[in-house]
């Protein structure tokens, strides 16, 4: 029997004792010390518990991108295909999300020969509703420092540098960017979307249903009061267009992917979403991606809603939405991400009227952001006019290339009542490759190159009340002008302009050259 | 060591790996509820399909008997839009851009001049055969001249249905009439501001 707090072990065993309950004492400290934050957490779990979300499988078809298929090249010089991607995964509430890796363009240099160098990104897209917590692994990615944009939601994510992870999370329906590194490449785009509402019965005999899966279908011609409902995992090869219809509309959370088309190089334009000659059309949820040239286009129609819509573009002449000659159109809660202008409004034939963007995400690798013109009268119309043009709540995630914000009146037309409200710029590295320094530009021109018509044109009243510039170059100069004497750019107001902290009071603080052919330009 | 040694290191130890234990389980990625989870799945595919709804069947074109006189013949139009003219109605090739378009808001009036007088009896009206051409109606009369200024309507104005399931072509069989003009006029298109022709045909049994 042993006796009563008999020594185990003798010396040697008290001091492994001894070892061992400061090792317990340290471990409980550490775990301790953890403890209220883990509780926070696991309150916050809660939240996530309850929280719905639909994730759509993509097609068991698609290749995965292999370090080939990552190369900057050509179209022509690898494959151009669009591809799951292997190198980033993405878990929503710890489930996987089916990432692609599609096709994007860092380069900022126009090019001849129709054939930049490309390069590839991960995108990926669910439903939700409530809060959910999204983790981006990139295991071959050493994490430094992250990025996540929108920063209007000042989300500051846990990295863990180990498991080489980003998690942060969410409680709004919109497209979030993550950035490794200071470093837009492979910026992995995430398209949160709301819990699809509205779905129409398939069963109906005006309503064209494509499940999920990956298609082939060359075009999809729209035809009156046709709904197309292209179902979240699915990926169109192909492009779908309404001509001279009425009441036609598409929905869904697809894909239509142009990346089996080679680039149009000036002649055989697939627009992917072409509505024309349209009366009251509407475009929800869907994603456009590797079209061979422009992406969303609406011409002489006068009824439309955009909404929900992702797009990045890559290839040359890659306009994000352009409306020509369009009235009574609004285009909300978009993402655009595009090798050319972003937003564009033109005159191609009729009067361009009533159109407004509000709360659109842009990312513009190439040209202008906002661009109103160059062509405002290509049409040659009598008494030519482009009115009532709002941008509101846009967010400018990057702009490389050419002007933020943009009027070029290179026709004879009138363009007036033009709006800007809580127009934000995250990053303004505007000028880089062939670009333009310029911030804002306002002009009439008679460009060699978009000009129409002989004699020049008219711009007047222009409000701009609240754009911010949150990072950017040293210098952000900006220009209004006329013409000449007779055709002047009138009626500029200019509120609450802020560039990179300061705000601007005067034309010289915002670097504005502003010159003769010009009348009230105001600042405040 | 003595026995309350021991002791006090298994507490310490139970109590280091149950607060380790808790914050390795708080801290794993959050989890929802399974029947908060909706997962869209995608159907065995090894490449990409063909959707049977958008399956357009192969279009046989009727066999017409005779020559097509109309291509050796030259067209004119009482106008044109954009870079559409009227040579290009006969140039045999209906694809592409190679088409005639009307003058936009205008009544297109086409006439192809047969240079020499045929008896003609099959028209045959085609646009672009890609289904990005969708279905469109097109209102027309036809007449027919001998000498280029006095024509005579040999059908009326009528409804042409241009469907790219039926190849964007429409034939026409006439009564045999000699003509050395054949004229075109369109009054009413739902595809376009005018009148278009991808490619007018005219048959003869004379050649």
């Amino acid at each position: 029997m042993l006796e009563k707090n008999r020594r185990v072990g003798g010396r040697v065993g008290f001091i492994v004792g001894c070892v061992l309950i400061y090792l317990f004492t340290v471990g409980i400290i550490l775990g301790a010390v953890k403890v209220p934050a883990t509780m926070s957490k696991m309150k916050a779990n809660e939240v996530i518990k309850n929280s719905k979300v639909v994730l759509y499988d993509g097609p068991k078809s698609l290749k995965d991108a292999t370090e080939d298929d990552l190369k900057f090249a050509t179209e022509e010089g690898r494959d151009f295909e669009l591809k799951h991607c292997v190198d980033t995964k993405v878990r929503v509430n710890g489930e996987d999300c089916y990432v692609y890796d599609t096709n994007v363009n860092n380069t900022h240099t126009w090019i001849e020969s129709y054939l930049p160098g490309q390069e590839r990104t991960p995108i990926t897209y669910f439903d939700f509703d409530g809060t959910v917590e999204i983790t981006v692994e990139v295991p071959k990615k050493e994490i430094n420092y992250v990025t996540i944009r929108p920063l209007k939601y000042g989300i500051k994510p846990e990295i863990n540098k180990k498991k080489h992870t980003v998690t942060f999370r969410i409680d709004t329906p919109d497209a979030y960017t993550v950035e490794f590194n200071n470093n837009v490449k492979r910026a992995v785009h995430i398209f949160a979307n709301e819990i699809e509402e509205d779905i129409p019965d398939f069963d109906k005999e005006n309503v064209l249903y494509i499940g999920p899966g990956e298609w082939d279908i060359e075009n999809i011609s729209l035809e009156d009061n046709q709904t197309l409902y292209i179902s979240g995992g699915a990926v169109v090869h192909g492009i779908v267009n309404a001509n001279f219809v009425k009441n036609v509309r598409i929905k869904g959370r697809g894909i239509i992917d142009g990346s089996k088309f080679s680039g149009w190089k000036g002649r055989m334009a697939q627009i992917p979403l072409k509505f024309d000659n349209c009366t009251n059309f509407s475009i929800e949820g869907v994603i456009a991606l590797n079209s061979n040239a422009w992406v969303l286009q609406s011409y002489d129609s006068t009824g439309g809603k955009i909404k929900n819509v992702k797009i990045i573009s890559s290839r040359p002449n890659g306009d994000g939405i352009t409306l020509q000659s369009c009235s009574n159109i609004t285009v909300k809660n978009s993402f655009v991400r595009s090798w050319d202008d972003s937003l564009v409004v033109k005159n191609y034939d009729v009067n361009s009227d009533l159109i407004t963007f509000d709360n659109v995400q842009i990312w513009t690798d190439l040209a202008q952001s906002m661009e109103i013109g160059y062509e405002t009268n290509k049409g040659k119309k009598e008494n030519s006019k482009i009115s009532n043009i709002k941008f509101n709540n846009i967010t400018v995630l990057h702009n490389f290339h050419k002007p933020v914000l943009s009027i070029h009146n290179a026709d004879n037309a009138l363009v007036t009542d033009i709006s800007y409200k809580n127009i934000v710029v995250e990053e303004a590295t505007v000028g880089r490759g062939d670009g333009t320094p310029d911030l804002i530009d306002i002009g009439i021109v008679n460009s060699g190159n978009w000009s129409s018509t002989m004699d020049r044109g008219y711009i007047e009243n222009v409000a701009i009340d609240g754009f911010k510039v949150l990072y950017g170059n040293e210098k952000l100069p900006s220009k209004i002008k006329g013409y000449d004497a007779d055709h002047l750019v009138k009626g500029v107001s200019i509120k609450n302009l802020e560039i990179k902290g300061k705000k601007i009071k005067s034309l010289e603080d915002g670097e504005f050259t502003v010159d003769k052919n010009t009348a009230d330009i105001t600042i405040e | 060591m003595n026995k309350k040694g021991i002791i006090v290191a298994i507490i310490l130890l139970v109590v280091a790996l149950g607060i380790n234990c808790f914050v390795a389980a708080g801290n794993k990625e959050a989890k929802m509820d399974e029947k908060n989870l909706q997962i869209v799945t995608a159907p065995d595919q090894k490449e990409a399909q063909e959707n049977e709804q958008f399956t357009i069947a192969e279009y046989v074109p009727e066999e017409i008997p005779g020559t097509n006189v109309a291509r050796k013949g030259h067209c004119e139009a009482n106008g044109y839009n954009d870079v559409y003219p009227a040579t290009y109605a006969n140039d045999g090739s209906p694809e592409g851009t190679s088409y005639w378009e009307g003058p936009a808001g205008e009544e297109a009036i086409l006439t192809c001049d047969l240079k020499e007088a045929f008896n003609i009896h099959t028209i045959k009206m085609a646009l672009n055969p890609m289904p990005i051409w969708a279905k469109r109606t097109q209102t027309m009369s036809i007449s027919v001249s001998e000498d280029g200024e006095n024509f005579k309507e040999i059908l009326p104005s009528a409804d042409y249905v241009f469907d790219p399931k039926a190849g964007n072509e429409v034939v026409v069989h006439i009564d045999e009439v000699k003509a050395k003009y054949v004229r075109l006029n369109i009054t009413k298109n739902t595809g376009a501001t005018s009148g278009q022709i991808a490619e007018l045909e005219v048959y003869s049994n004379d050649k």
